[in-house]
Formats: C-alpha cells, structure tokens, sequence
C-alpha cells in the first residue's frame, strides 16, 4: 500500500500532463481544475508522510518498481528511495506546487495556450519527483532532464514574445554543459563501482573514507568525480560560471519563475550534492571549490540584483545568489543547513515571484521606474510581499533568519580553508539581498505612483486564486524557521530538519569528524546571531532611505559617488557580455573549424559510405530481376556455400 | 500402454494445445457463416474472427506462462516460456491485421470467408511451428504455414501481381522445403533415428558417441538453409521483395511479422537442441556466421534505392532477420548464455512485429496510392497528420532510436554479441544501421519535406478500427520500451 501511494506521488502530475495534453482542448478550465486537483492529491500525500518521517516512527524504504534494461553489466531497475531527505523534499515541491497551480488557475486565465500551460506543469512535476525519489542515478538524471526540457518549454512558452524562444534556448544550451558534467560523473562512477545505485555509491563512499576500495579520501579519482557532477549542478542550478541563463529564463509567465526558477528546480543541484554528501566529503579538494564558487556567485548576483530595474530581474539575481548561499553551506559541510535553505527559500521565494506576478498582472508593468504606491490598491499583494522580503532579508526570528544565520554560523566555525573570508563574503550579501529585497518591495508598492494614468486606473488586487496562495506562502515564510531552531540555545533545543536529516547525512558527518575542527563557542555563535539581524536591519535602512526618503536625488547621487560599482552592477559584471564575446565567438571560431572538417572530411567518409552503399544496393537491385528460375538459382548457389563451409570446416 | 494414462495424456496435450482449437474452430465457423449466411451480412465476418482471436488470447493466458517446458502429443509440441510470449504475439498480431483488413478490403475482389478463414489458419499454423518440438511436426507445421500464404498472397485474383507472389512463394517455398526435408533426414541419420528434439539432445551428449557429428552438422547446415527462406535471410531472401511488393499489404503483414515469429521459435529450438555440440562450432557455426553477416549487408545495402514502401520494408525485414539471429550465433557456440539468447530473441520478437505491423497499418490505411512508390508520400505530414505521425515513428524505432522497442531491442541484440565476444557481429550491425537511417528517414523526408504532387489528392480518411489498431500499436512502441516487464515479466 504504502509503495502504491509512493507511486502516487509523481504518477498524479503526470495524469495532469496526459489529460491536458491529449484533452485539453475539449476541457478547457476544467482540465486546470483537475491539474489542481492532482497536484493537490499528491500534497495530500506527502504531507502525512513527512509529519510520520519527523514525529513518527519512520524507517526509510525503496519502492522498486520495475527492471528496465539488463544486458551484461548494464543493469538498471526503475525504483523510488524514500528516506528523511525525501520526505523533506516531497514535502515542500508538492505544496509549493500546489499553490503556483491554484495562483496560475487566475493567472493564466483566458490565456490560449491554457492547457498547454497545465500540461507541461504537470509534465514538470512528473519530472521533478522522479528527480527526488529517484533511487539510481539513471532515475535521477531522468528527472533531471526531464525538468530541464518542462524548463525550456515553459521559458520560450510566449512564441511570439521577442527573446523568448532564445531565453529557452539559452537555457537549453548552458544546462548541456551542466549535464555533459553529470554524464562524466555517473560513468566515471559506473566504471569504477559497477553500479549506479545511490545507497550503494554511500556504502563505496564509507568504504573510501576507510580507506578500502577506489574511493579513496582525497584521491584524484573522487576528486574529478565529485567536480564533475558539481558542474552538473552549477548548469541547473545557475551558480558560477553557468548561471546567465536564469535571468533570462525570465522571459518564462510568472507562475514558471517561482516554481521552476526559484522554488524547485534550481535547488536540484543543491539536492544532488546532499544527497551524494557522502562522496563530496571524500574530495576536500571539491568542497573548497564548492565553497568558493557559492560564495562568489552570492556576491556577485546579490550585488547585480542591487541595481536591476525588472522586478523579475531583481529576484532573478536574488535567486541566484541565495542558491550561492545554500552550495556555500554545502561547500563547509553543513549540508543539513543548505537544505533547510532550500527549504524555507523555496516558500519565500515563491510568494515574491507570485507576488511580482500578481503586480503584472494587474499593472501590466514589470520596471520598477514605472511602478510605486500599488499597496493601497492590493493590499493582500504588497502585505505578502513585504513579509516575504523581510524574511529573505533576515529580519529576526522569521524563516529567512533562521536558516541564513545557520548557514553563516556554520561557514564561520567551519574551521574549512579561507573560512573567515567566505564569512565575510557571505556576510557583505547579506546586507545586499536585505537592501535590493526592500528595494524592490519599497519602489513597487510604497511612495509616490509612477504608473501610467490608465493603467493605474486599471490596477485592482487579483482574484482569490491568486492571493491564497500568497497568504499560503507568506504564513509558511514566517513559520518555516520553527522546524530547524538553532543549536545555540541549549542541548535540549529542538532542532527538527538537522535531526531529521542525521540517519541521511551520518556518512559525511563521520568523514567530517575524522578531518575537520569545528569550533563551539554558543556565546560566539549568539553575537554573530544578533549581528546577522543588525545587518539586516541595517539593509533596510539603506533600502529606505535611498528608495523612499531621499527618492530619487539620494539614489542619484549614490550612483554618481559609486561610478565604478554602480556600473560593475548595472551592467551585471559584463559577464553576458564576455561569454558572448569569448565564449560564444570561440565556439564559433571552433564550430567553422567543425563545419570544414564535417564538409571535408565527415562528408567525405560518409559519401564514400552512401556511394558504396547505392552502388552495392543498385547491384542488388540488378540481381533482382523478376524472375523466379533466377531467385531459385541464387538460393541454391546460397546453399552449396553453406554445404561448403560445413564440408570445409569439418 | 496403460489406456488411463494415455486418455489423461490426450486429454492434457489437448488443453496445452487448446488456443490451436480454438482459433481453427473459429476459422471453420467462419467458413461456415460466410456461406450460409446472408450476403448482406458479410460484415459480421470479421467480428467473428475476431472474437475467435480473442478467445484463443483469452484461453492461451488463462494457462499462464508455463514454469517448465511442457509437452503435448508424445513430445511433438511444447509449449514453454518462449513459445508462450510467441503465441501472444501472433494473435496480437491477427487481431491487428483483422481490425484494419475490412477498410482494405474495401472494394477489391477478394473472397472475404476464405480470406478471414484463412488468416486464422495461418495464426494457428505460426503457433504449430513455433511450437513445434519434433522433426516431423516441424516439417508438417512448417509446410502448413507456407501453403497458407501461398493461398492468401494469390488470393486477390483478379490481380496480376498478387498471383504473381502467391507463385513466386510458391516456387522458393517448395525448393526451401525440400532442403528442410534433407536437412531432417540427415539429423535422423546421424542420431540413429531420433525425431523428438529432447530425445536428440540426450543422444549428442551421450558418452558413448553414437552420433555420427558430420552428418548432423550437414543436417544443421541444410535445416538454416531451410529456415533461411521462411525467416528471409541472404542469399534465401530473393523472392521477399516482389512478393512483399505483389502481395496484399495484411498478408504481406502477417509474412513479414507473424512467420518470422514462428520461424525464430522454431529456430530457437532446434539451436537449443544443438547448441555445445561438439562438431558445432567449426562448420555450422561458419554457415550460421555468414548467413547473418549476409542479411545485415544485404538487406540494409539493398534499401538504399528502393522505391516503393513495400520493397523497402522488405529489405528491411531482411536486415532485421540479420539482427534477430545474432543471438542464436552467439548461443551455438556458447549454450550457457541460452537463457539471456531467449529473453533478448523475445524482446525483439514483439519489437519487430510491433513496428512492422504500425508500418503495414499505415500502408494499407492509405491504400492504394501509399503502396506505389514513395514519391505519393510527399506531403502527408499535412495532409494526413495522424498517419504520418504513425510512420515517422515506426521508422524511427525501425533505425533504433530511444525511447521506442526499436532501441531496446538492438541494445539486447548487439550486447548479446559483446557478451558472447563476437565483436565484429556488433560492428557490422550497427554499421549496417548506420545505413538503415539513411532509407528509413527518406520516407520521413518525404512525407515531411516534400511538396505534394500537382493535384494530389488527401487520403481517404480512416475507419474507426483502423485508427484504434494504428494508434494502439503506436502506443505500444513506447509503452513496452519503457515497461518491458508488461511483455516478459
């Protein structure tokens, strides 16, 4: 029974994707409704099962559903891991799904493609879940691919929209690079253990921390493993040096951005890297790329989002920055903690998206230049908003805080290479993601209007479709933190998520406790606490006066004072610029040089091949003429050779 | 013998064989119906076969797979895991060819009774000869079969053509059954008279060696000769194309998938029977060898310039013969890897027939331009979406791309090669693919690509049987890439 439910959990989605899909056209609203329904099916679902994994007895178990191929050493079985990790995960992406789909029931009414639009969300979820049940790396990566074409469908799903299509496939492109990584890391898995299964790549792993078998601690070989798939996570989820296509992936309807680009799917990497934590803790050599890749992605994207103008832009880059956050716990060790920020990110995350997606919905605009003072037209909308931008921002005791100042605590005592300055960093983005978050919550709905007449005329909250959901994910961004309080306060704390994840995390806890010196100082640990929430604090201060009180001379002449900085940020560190200059002119050096050797040489080769084979093929056409005596000729010729070939061999 | 035990050992190969009964009881009430019945009530015909199919399918899963080979008549027929999955594909594939023959039939000169009775016959004499585990009854059911199709591809009289192949098979048919028969003969000899394939077995692996090895190795190297006609490998393939072409597009159907269903059954048998004999692996291993290569190159070398759908897919069919029997070249020398040789010939088995019958559906839904030369296809990709859509994918699968049955099944096919150590079978068959892409994705092209001719007409558009077999087997070619355990367990 339990199995059959399990299977539910992804097999509901994909019901939504097939019903719309083949349907739609004849159901209309109604194939969003069961979309709903479905997504909230499977909600219902992993609800109870995560309240049993974190109050009730819970032993983890596989569901295996089916042998899909075996052929010598290929051997690959379809089946789900349901551990504390799972549960956590199945929680979180079913319920924050289930509110993008009611929030898109209003969002996306009247729209052409509506059950285009159903059908590949659920197609996404599908893909998500088989992504985080998937017990083997083949089941993973299906998934993994499987998000990554829902991405690219959804992205380019406004055709006509000018940048669209080119934002999918820019998408497309820089996750290949990503997943090129994840290949060369499962094979090079595969060669050397002979399986691809997760609980048996651990148990190799804890074998390798002991110093028996091929994964050996520190060696070379799990070295480029671990890097290998690292990459695989950087293309997906958007970190250094794969991270330019996810603000344009802004191009995708809202409701897309929040679930896909900011809830869900991004945060893949950060799972896969918990979820192998215990091979990454083999490769020392990794984590402290992991660690500095996270923290310059953090700065760099959180002091991008500084100066963007396009709400989604802002809270593109905001995204990418927090996700730098969560690979940066991951980076020190602290993988209970990256999760958890994936966790309490992908609630306060979803309600901004949808909160700015409520803003263009009923404004029609996107520029923060052109927006201002919405709040006494959609109070539901600015009131979620601006809880949900204190929580990303730290403001004390809500989610955002929570798991934030878990997360720099950790880096701080880590004791991990260069760990005070990847504290500095990490604090220094702090007070950016507090002062960009108030930004943009304070020029969209508070000061003076700036929208045009008629479409300020046209301004209106949204329909309750659309602000349930934000009430829904507000309220979880201030709970959130609740599951996981800090360690500080005493033995007896309950620290729900960390001691969840124990039975999932104990394999590299144990490799950590052999190599590395964690520092305790519970009084440390409170200043820095106190400190994360003056900053915070701070941040909005400067948010406040640069957008409000001193609008816009203040913010002009912060600009003119920071020349460099400003334009560094504005011009989002001529990153795009540079890949397009570098990368892309390179590639295209390179592709003409491929494109000579494909004429030249390939063509050639495969002319030779296509003229042997026409000529052969008119010689056998030739021998083909019709007349039975000749067929009956050849097969007694055909015959003698066999009779021969035994007489000769004998 | 004591009588009780000889009625309960009736009485049981009776049952083991009841699916047989079944489908030729339907065949015989067809006859029957078709002549006493109205004859505005005609239509009924193929209801009928198809509710006899139906029960046939229904009795023949209501055994369940069988755990251990069983046996029926004193040894003459077995029905084990193989023959099992066989069968069920068989009557899928009659019930398929029933569903979209009466739109074909539609306005030709074809005796409905006898053609549906006859469908049934050969249904029933496929199941016989794979089935078969006896010299003699494999020479009966083989010889049952072929007369069958020389009836049914003759049987649209008034066409030239259609006489033409019925003839044509007739003629190879019987040069290819007296090399059966020899072949039968000297297997006998050498056993010092044994027909049953297990008392055979037992008598080559005797210690004492009473049997005479080069004789037996000539009876093997005559039996493939045999075989090499009803499964159309190189050089016994020479009638395939005109036959393929002439005959009717359902029977041509069931040739291309039904009998080589049977034809690699019965094949397997008798390689089972064989395999790990000592004087196997020089003489008969060599014939074995080069008739495969031979099949590959042929039959994917002789597509390139086919221009008509019909002849192509025969080459095809030769080509995918070539595949098919690598399994069975691997198992000669090797008889401990039988078990994975079996499972990888199931697989391919439903694959082929899955998307050689998709492809033959959309043929004889678009009857009769689509079965002219390929140059009537420009277009369809508008003017017939559904389908083009359909015979895009067959040929997709037919290259071996993934996700579709085509892809797994070559994985099987060329990894059983590996395995074995037969390098060279894997890398001429997947060259040989290579080649394949370039006449499966012409048909492609040309439905897709290609402006329709001045004046060309859309196709008349499906019946509703029609459209439920097509978009079934289409189904299908994924459905059973990506769930296998549905078909094998």
């Amino acid at each position: 029974m339990n199995g059959f439910l399990i299977v539910l959990i992804p097999a509901l989605p994909l019901a939504a994707f097939l019903i719309n899909g083949l349907f739609g056209r004849w159901l209309g609203r109604l194939g969003g409704w069961i979309a709903v329904a479905c997504m909230g099916g499977s909600a219902a679902i992993s609800i109870p099962l995560f309240i049993r994994a974190m109050w009730g007895g819970f032993t983890p178990f596989n569901v295996t559903l089916w042998r899909w191929m075996s052929n010598g050493a290929i051997d690959i079985t379809i089946g789900f891991r349901v551990d504390q990790l799972t549960c956590l995960m199945l929680l979180y992406v079913t319920c924050v799904s289930f509110m993008v789909f009611l929030y898109s029931m209003g969002y996306m009414a009247g729209d052409p493609g509506f059950n285009r639009f159903f059908s590949f969300l659920g197609l996404f979820d599908f893909s998500m879940l088989v992504l985080v049940l998937g017990d083997s790396l083949p089941v993973v990566f299906i998934g993994w691919e499987g998000v990554g074409l829902c991405s690219y469908l959804l992205i380019g799903y406004y055709m006509d929209l000018p940048g669209a299509p080119d934002a999918g496939k820019k998408a497309f492109i820089v996750n290949r690079i990503g997943d090129f990584g994840f290949l060369v890391g499962m094979m090079m898995l595969f060669a050397a253990l002979g399986t691809l299964d997760i609980q048996k790549i651990i148990l190799a792993a804890e074998q390798g921390a002991a110093g028996v078998g091929p994964l050996a601690y520190g060696g070379a070989f799990v070295t480029v493993v671990t890097l290998a798939l690292f990459l695989g996570c950087t293309g997906k989820s958007a970190q250094i040096p794969l991270f330019t296509w996810l603000p344009d992936a802004m191009a995708g309807p809202t409701p897309v951005s929040a679930l896909i680009h900011a809830a869900t799917m991004v945060t893949a990497g950060v799972y896969l890297v918990v979820r192998m934590s215990g091979l990454f803790v083999l490769a020392p050599a990794t984590m402290t790329v992991i660690a500095g890749v996270a923290a310059a992605t953090a700065f760099v994207a959180g002091s991008i989002a500084l100066t963007q103008q396009d709400i989604k832009k802002v809270l593109a880059y905001s995204t990418v920055s927090q996700l730098g956050f969560m690979f940066l716990a991951c980076g020190v060790g602290a993988f209970g903690a990256g999760i958890f920020h994936v966790f309490t990110h992908s609630f306060f995350k979803a309600c901004l998206f949808l909160g700015a997606g409520s803003v263009i919905h009923a404004a029609h605009a996107q520029d923060l230049d052109h927006l201002g003072g919405l709040r006494k037209y959609m109070p539901v909308t600015a009131w979620t908003f601006c809880i949900a931008c204190a929580s990303i921002a730290g403001l004390p005791l809500l989610a955002g805080f929570v798991s934030k100042d878990e997360i720099l605590w950790s880096v701080f005592a880590s004791g991990a290479p260069g760990s005070m300055l990847l504290w500095i960093i990490a604090v220094i983005t702090a007070l950016m993601t507090a002062v960009y978050s108030f930004r943009a919550y304070f020029m969209t709905f508070e000061g003076t209007g700036r929208l045009s007449h008629d479409k300020q005329h046209h301004a209106h909250e949204s329909p309750w479709t659309m602000t349930v959901p934000l009430v829904l994910l507000a309220f979880g961004a201030i709970v959130a933190g609740a599951l996981n309080l800090p360690g500080v306060f005493g033995e007896g704390t309950w620290r729900g998520v960390n001691n969840l994840l124990e039975p999932v995390l104990e394999p590299a806890r144990k490799v950590a406790e052999a190599h590395a010196h964690e520092m305790h100082s519970p009084s440390l640990e409170l200043a820095l606490m106190a400190l994360s929430g003056v900053i915070a604090i701070a941040g909005v201060a400067l948010a406040y006066r640069y957008t409000l009180a001193k609008w816009p001379e203040g913010a002009r002449r912060l600009a003119k004072r920071f020349r460099l900085l400003y334009k560094i940020s504005l011009y989002r560190w001529w990153w795009d610029d540079f890949y397009m200059k570098y990368v892309a002119g390179g590639t295209w050096g390179l592709a003409k040089l491929a494109t000579w050797f494909d004429r030249w040489v390939i063509d050639g080769i495969m002319h030779g091949i296509a003229g042997a084979a026409s000529l052969g093929s008119r010689f056998i056409r030739a021998l083909q003429n019709g007349q039975a005596q000749a067929y009956v000729l050849i097969f007694l010729l055909g015959a003698n050779i066999v009779i021969g070939l035994i007489i000769w061999f004998k | 013998m004591d009588p009780k035990l000889f009625y309960a050992q009736v009485v049981q190969s009776l049952l083991l064989t009841s699916p047989l009964l079944v489908l030729l009881g339907a065949a015989i009430i067809v006859l029957a119906a078709d002549v006493l019945m109205p004859r505005g009530w005609r239509g009924a015909l193929p209801w009928i076969s198809g509710l006899g199919v139906a029960a046939a399918l229904f009795v023949l899963n209501g055994m369940g797979m069988p755990a251990a080979p069983q046996h029926a008549f004193s040894g003459a027929l077995v029905l084990d895991r193989l023959t099992f999955l066989a069968d069920n594909v068989i009557l899928g594939m009659a019930l398929y060819l029933i569903a979209i023959s009466p739109r074909w039939l539609r306005g030709r000169l074809v005796p409905h009774g006898e053609y549906y009775a006859l469908l049934l016959f050969a249904a029933m004499a496929m199941m016989a000869l794979g089935r078969s585990s006896e010299l003699l009854a494999l020479f009966l059911n083989f010889e049952l079969l072929s007369i069958t199709f020389y009836v049914l591809l003759g049987i649209e009289k008034r066409n030239a053509r259609s006489t033409e192949a019925g003839f044509k098979y007739f003629i190879v048919g019987s040069t290819a059954a007296a090399f059966l028969l020899m072949g039968i003969v000297f297997v006998y000899g050498a056993t010092h008279g044994q027909t049953r394939y297990e008392a055979i077995l037992k008598a080559l692996f005797d210690a004492k060696g009473a049997v005479q090895p080069d004789m037996f190795a000539l009876g093997m190297g005559l039996l493939i000769v045999g075989f090499g006609f009803k499964i159309t490998l190189a050089p016994f393939h020479m009638y395939a194309p005109d036959v393929y072409e002439g005959g009717p597009t359902p029977v041509v159907a069931a040739l291309a998938t039904g009998t080589k269903v049977a034809g690699f059954t019965a094949l397997y048998h008798l390689v089972a029977m064989a395999a790990g004999f000592k004087a196997i692996p020089a003489g008969v291993w060599a014939a074995f060898y080069a008739v495969v290569m031979t099949s590959m190159i042929v039959g994917n070398v002789g597509a390139v310039v086919q221009p008509n759908v019909k002849r192509l897919l025969a080459y095809s069919s030769i080509a995918h013969s070539g595949y098919m029997m690598i399994p069975l070249v691997v198992v000669l020398a090797k008889p401990g890897l039988l078990g994975a040789a079996e499972d990888a010939i199931a697989y391919y088995m439903l694959a082929y027939t899955l998307m050689t019958l998709l492809a033959f559906g959309v043929i004889s839904a678009l009857a009769p331009e689509g079965e002219g030369p390929i140059a009537s296809w420009a277009g369809l990709g508008r003017r017939a979406p559904l389908r083009a859509a359909c015979m895009a994918l067959a040929m997709i699968s037919l290259i071996g791309i993934p996700p579709t049955v085509g892809f797994f099944g070559k994985l099987y096919l060329f990894g059983m090669a590996i395995e074995g150590g037969h390098i060279w079978l894997a890398v001429v068959g997947i060259l040989a693919s290579v080649v394949s892409v370039t006449y499966y994705l012409r048909v492609v092209i040309t439905m897709y690509m290609a402006e329709p001719a001045e004046g060309a007409e859309k196709p008349g558009v499906m019946g509703d049987a029609q459209i439920l077999a097509v978009g079934l087997a289409a189904a299908c070619v994924f459905v059973f890439a990506i769930f296998p355990w549905l078909y094998h367990g």
